[in-house]
């Protein structure tokens, strides 16, 4: 194809707008020179570091070129995109260029998925950029007919007319040698009228063609999810784990296969590329919590400690809800009479924590397994003169005075107990009504 | 980075744009450079199993906040003078493999 020419470029930004979205005033200052060099005039550039501020240009004027860092503080610039399709921006009709510290895989997945048109890794040079961005314009200027056709096609489905965009998509597949991308649209046609038999064969038709395609695997491994083969959706997933990074949506879905689909020795690994990802999302970090929790017990049921204390101490560190996931392992330690590692898990516990009357009486029960009976006496009637009204302190200590021959001093445990706890009057009285030299008044 | 002879060790800096004879960067504090100072300067980048340091003396051609408050940092350019040719085209062949592999999973990824 020929050179781009310079009245193609100038018509291409003529009027247009430019926005640069970037924290580093180095970066927006760099950014601003690159494009006077293109012929855009320095009032047709807004630059800033504010994502909101950003929206607002967007919405205000509409830029033909955006370049923007992958995170603005607490922001993604990927997330301006909707903005863009609010406003029926044709994807021929802009330029959406990441540049960015990130190299992470991770996030050049996450833009590739989306339609970005180019991802360029800091520090550049002007030049570099330059013909970056000029390869970019060339694309739009001059798409092949076949990515025209593609275009069409993608517009037909987001305007709901999917059964006219089965018949482009069909005819468009026929002009080329390597229609994988057509396919992989074509898929998407059938996806959209609910055809998911339809819309899995064609995505392995694309795969036929390109084994590898990026867009094709993510279709297969999607509808095979939607069909419900959650097996063999895994299985995919795998397979396009293995070829390229995963985005924070996917690698969810895929940790969430492997716990329905009983594949628990793949989650220490998807753990390992969670740890790598810059855009940790909610929902990420609640399923990989849960699913190392889910680990946790597995290897609790099959007696390996180590193992479930290591998965118990991860999914606690993960989760925003940690006291939530550390009082759950304890319980599950205690379950089986684990004490030491409950203590481990115990020690997660933050130090202003300790002092509230759960982790307190949490503290005693984990004790009352191996304390010495003296102790756990003296603990015991300390958490009661601190007001921490707990069923089971009264039992215990109760139980250690009838151990140790004292009923008068079980029996006025008791009934303090019944008179702090009445809910548990019944649980109470049990313990000293089983004695038989016990009166109960 | 050595202003006169004050040696000055800053993480903080962040380089912005490279050229064969010039490098802006972004430090958070002005370390006293003036426009006009001779710096001289030690770069190290690690791509892969590679790894370069150079050491640089060039001149501040330009010296600005682009926010107007130098707290917010400051960018500072330099005309490299006195450096390894060969170091720094090793250097800025590492960035470009870098950008390289980027593309190249980024083009494979999107599919088009």
């Amino acid at each position: 194809m020929a050179q781009l020419t310079l009245e193609e470029v100038k018509a291409f930004v003529k009027d247009q707008h430019v926005l640069i979205v970037d924290p580093s005033n180095s970066t927006r200052k760099v950014l601003k020179m690159a494009m006077n060099q293109l012929g855009i005039p320095t009032g047709n550039i807004r630059a800033t570091s504010h994502f909101n501020e950003a929206i607002q240009y967007v919405l205000e004027c509409p830029p033909r070129i955006i370049f923007t860092e992958f995170k603005i503080r607490d922001r993604f610039g990927l997330e301006l995109l909707p903005y863009l399709d609010q406003l029926n921006i044709g994807n021929l009709d802009r330029c959406f260029i990441v540049v960015t510290e990130n190299s992470r895989e991770s996030a050049v997945a996450e833009a590739a998925e989306e339609d970005v048109d180019g991802y360029i890794i800091k520090p550049f040079s002007i030049d570099g950029l330059n013909a970056y961005v000029l390869a970019t314009i060339k694309e739009k200027i001059r798409p092949s007919e076949y990515y025209q056709q593609i275009e069409i096609a993608k517009k037909l489905i987001e305007n709901g007319k999917s059964a006219d965009a089965v018949v482009l998509l069909e005819k468009v597949a026929a002009t080329t040698t390597n229609p994988a991308l057509a396919h992989y649209y074509l898929g998407m046609a059938y996806r959209s009228l609910n055809q998911k038999n339809n819309a899995l064969n064609s995505f392995r038709t694309g795969l036929r063609y390109q084994k590898k395609h990026y867009k094709c695997l993510i279709g297969e491994f999607e509808i095979l999810d939607e069909l419900g083969q959650q097996k063999e959706a895994f299985i995919a997933a795998k397979a396009l784990a293995t070829e390229y990074p995963l985005t924070p949506n996917r690698l969810a879905r895929m940790i969430t296969l492997a716990v329905y689909t009983r594949q628990l020795d793949d989650l220490p690994g998807f753990f390992e590329l969670f740890l790598k990802m810059e855009n940790r999302t909610d929902e990420l970090i609640k399923i990989v919590s849960a699913s190392m929790f889910v680990c946790a017990k597995h290897q609790l049921a099959q007696n390996n400690y180590v193992n479930a204390l290591a998965f118990f101490k991860k999914a606690c560190v993960v989760s925003p809800n940690r006291n939530e996931f550390i009082l759950k392992g304890i319980e599950s330690f205690l379950a089986v009479n684990r004490s030491q590692e409950a203590i481990e898990l115990f020690k997660m516990v933050s130090i202003q924590d300790q002092v509230l009357p759960l982790w307190k009486g949490l503290e005693f029960r984990i004790f009352s397994t191996l304390g010495s009976s003296d102790r756990l006496v003296e603990r015991g009637r300390k958490l009661i003169s601190e007001g921490i009204d707990l069923p089971f302190v009264y039992i215990k200590v109760a139980t250690i005075y009838l151990e140790q021959n004292k009923s008068r001093h079980a029996e006025n445990v008791i009934y303090e107990g019944i008179k702090n706890c009445p809910d548990h009057r019944e649980e109470l009285l049990k313990v000293i009504e089983s004695k038989p030299d016990s009166k109960v008044g | 980075m050595t202003t006169g002879e004050n040696l000055i060790k800053d993480d903080s800096a962040k380089i912005a744009e490279i050229s064969k004879d010039s490098i802006a960067f972004e430090l958070e504090s002005s370390h006293s450079v003036s426009l006009g100072n001779m710096i001289a300067l030690e770069i190290t980048v690690s791509f892969g199993d590679q790894r370069h340091s150079l050491k640089i003396i060039g001149k501040v051609l330009d010296r600005n906040s682009p926010s107007g408050d130098e707290k917010d940092g400051i960018q500072f350019t330099l005309k490299l003078l006195q450096y390894n040719k060969d170091t720094w085209n090793k250097i800025l062949k590492v960035f470009e493999e870098k950008q390289g592999e980027v593309t190249s999973l980024f083009k494979q990824i999107r599919g088009r």
